[in-house]
């Protein structure tokens, strides 16, 4: 065992929002365990409603859980007083998924970026700043410019920017990638990785896109309506999901060698999912995919919850577990 | 370095917004200089000159006291600004920490903010207006006061608005995961972002306000007489509108001009505030 802690550690945490008027609860995270430990990207995978997005909120301090631990540089967080609690987070920075829409159009790219490290009580120098946007790949010019003069990948590059001043343990990345063009993803994803593995800040990154996540994280969780369905190393996961889902979302990443052929044959791999995610309010009884699982054994899968196990390579919750 | 142009310049680039700042600057100039511009005493009787048609001595006539009609009218734009600017500032004043403590409260206070809103809303102002000169006495500054209180609660309503949607925006969650004072974050972010919508409120009351004290006075509650106002002006020439109509056309036409122009002045002010639209 190392003597660092990890950077982040959540411990069954859950959280429930009350929807307005109907009285009625949806639980979007249902006892998740993940820990980041210090220098590695973690991804977080799942479809709009899964509760990946509610997660980054809760480590980023934007939400409060419900239930559960949440330890930040092996402090636990639940029950500090609000002062102490922002102290903690303070080295935790987040990048969104609307480019132009996390910087505010009001002000010039140069306080953009500074403003981390004014929140640090640190006035940086101009030539700071502009380091810093070298270091995202933009020129100095775009320092007195303002959000609605930049295309979204540089806007992104700004919100980047921002996010690496103040030096931050993680960074929770929220769809960092998911507004922008093709061409413009490759480029920022490279950027992000470069930064990562140059300053060995640890990423929580948050993606709908397994393509995406495979390339940039080392490890991979797979959640769905608000539970971990599968955890193992990315390329792992990728190349041989043990969960269904997982099974049907890697399916659908388009690759390359499907292509040249155009047999149809890898086609045939394909796994269309049926019908939309249960609603969250009324999760299934039993195995939560089972409404949509195209591997469903039996009325194992209606009636008995399965736990999250150990595989070969990770974990999976399924009751077909290998 | 990118060019950047003032605001004042990117205020006044479409023709449309030049006509309508010069138009106000005539108004403003008018009411400066009311008793320097005025040919006659607007308050001199004149009783052997009483409803003179528009003629060399008299430009716009003169009323049932023979009172010089122009005079008249330079001196109610100077009181109806007056009382116009007066009452906006104080809707300023009042609706605007109103709007962002409603937008910034959260449980009771913000049930008890946004419901009191809600009750000045459902009060017709005019209503309110006449039963709180009623309860001060008439005069100018009740006449302020009373459409202040009427027009304050759609203030606060449209700037809680503008703040909610604004605290919601990544830009301010990006700011608070950065550890940004929750002060700072409503100075630096949410305060600027309301202005543009806040100061097209303003226009909008300030005009608003001009055609609350035409109606107030008309009524009789308003500015006093002999004081010239734009409603008191209406108000004694409506008993003459046929026979002598310039005395209630003038200052009618009077109004009419200045809120038009303040409607306009409104959006080349939003249109100036957002950067978005600032090139």
């Amino acid at each position: 065992m190392t003597a660092t802690s990890p950077v982040l550690r959540a411990a069954n945490l859950s959280r429930s929002f009350r929807v307005r008027g109907t009285g009625q609860e949806v639980r979007a995270l249902r006892g998740v365990d993940l820990t980041v430990p210090a220098g590695s990207a973690v991804g977080l995978v799942g479809e709009s409603g899964s509760g990946k997005s509610t997660f980054a909120r809760i480590v980023a301090g934007l939400l409060q859980p419900s239930s559960g631990e949440l330890e930040l540089m092996g402090t636990g967080v639940a029950g500090l007083p609000e002062r102490r609690r922002r102290r903690l987070a303070a080295p935790i920075q987040m990048i969104f998924q609307n480019p132009r829409a996390s910087l505010n159009p009001r002000l010039p790219v140069h306080r953009c970026v500074a403003e981390p490290l004014l929140a640090q009580g640190v006035r940086p120098a101009r030539q700071e700043v502009l380091g810093l946007l070298d270091r995202v790949g933009l020129p100095a010019r775009v320092a007195d410019l303002h959000a609605h003069e930049l295309s979204g990948g540089q806007c992104q590059r700004v919100a980047i920017a921002r996010a690496v001043a103040g030096r931050p343990a993680l960074i929770v990345a929220d769809e960092p990638v998911s507004a922008l063009d093709v061409s413009v993803q490759a480029l920022v994803l490279n950027l992000l990785k470069d930064i990562q593995e140059e300053s060995g800040t640890s990423f929580l990154f948050i993606s709908h896109d397994l393509g995406v996540v495979r390339f940039f994280c080392d490890e991979v969780n797979v959640l769905y309506l608000g539970q971990i369905v599968e955890r193992g190393d990315a390329e792992s996961v990728f190349a041989d999901p043990r969960h269904p889902y997982t099974e049907a979302l890697a399916s659908a990443v388009p690759d390359v060698s499907d292509v040249p052929d155009g047999s149809g044959a890898d086609r045939s791999r394909r796994i269309v999912l049926n019908g939309e995610p249960p609603r969250p309010e009324q999760p299934p009884p039993g195995c939560a995919f089972h409404t949509r699982c195209h591997r469903r054994i039996g009325p194992i899968c209606d009636e008995t919850a399965p736990e999250l196990l150990p595989t070969a390579t990770g974990l999976t919750r399924c009751h077909l577990r290998a | 370095m990118a060019e950047r142009t003032t605001p004042v310049a990117a205020l006044l680039r479409p023709l449309t917004q030049k006509i309508t700042w010069s138009v106000l600057a005539v108004f403003v100039l008018v009411a400066a200089a009311a008793p320097l511009l005025a040919p006659y005493d607007p308050a001199a009787q004149d009783l052997r000159n009483t409803l003179m048609p528009p003629g060399p001595g008299h430009l716009l006539g003169t009323d049932e006291f023979g009172r010089d009609q122009l005079s008249r009218l330079f001196h109610a734009v100077r009181s109806s600004l007056l009382i116009s600017l007066a009452t906006t500032a104080a809707v300023a004043a009042a609706g605007i920490p109103l709007g962002l403590l409603a937008g910034y409260a959260r449980g009771f206070a913000n049930v008890v903010i946004a419901r009191a809103i809600d009750v000045g809303l459902a009060l017709p102002s005019l209503v309110l207006a006449l039963g709180l000169i009623a309860a001060l006495g008439a005069g100018m500054r009740s006449t302020v006061i009373a459409l202040a209180v009427g027009y304050t609660p759609y203030l606060a309503r449209v700037v809680r608005g503008v703040v909610l949607r604004v605290r919601q925006e990544e830009y301010v969650e990006s700011a608070r995961v950065s550890n940004v004072p929750p002060w700072r974050i409503a100075v630096r972010h949410v305060v600027p972002n309301t202005l543009g919508v806040t100061s097209v409120q303003l226009t909008l009351i300030f005009a608003f306000a001009v055609i609350g004290e035409a109606g107030l006075s008309f009524v009789g509650l308003g500015v006093q007489p002999p004081t010239a106002s734009l409603g008191n002006l209406l108000a004694d020439g409506s008993a003459h509108s046929l026979d002598l109509p310039i005395l209630t056309v003038a200052p009618g036409l009077v109004i009419a001009v200045l809120v038009i122009t303040l409607l306009f002045a409104g959006d080349g002010v939003r249109d100036a505030l957002d950067p978005r639209r600032r090139r």
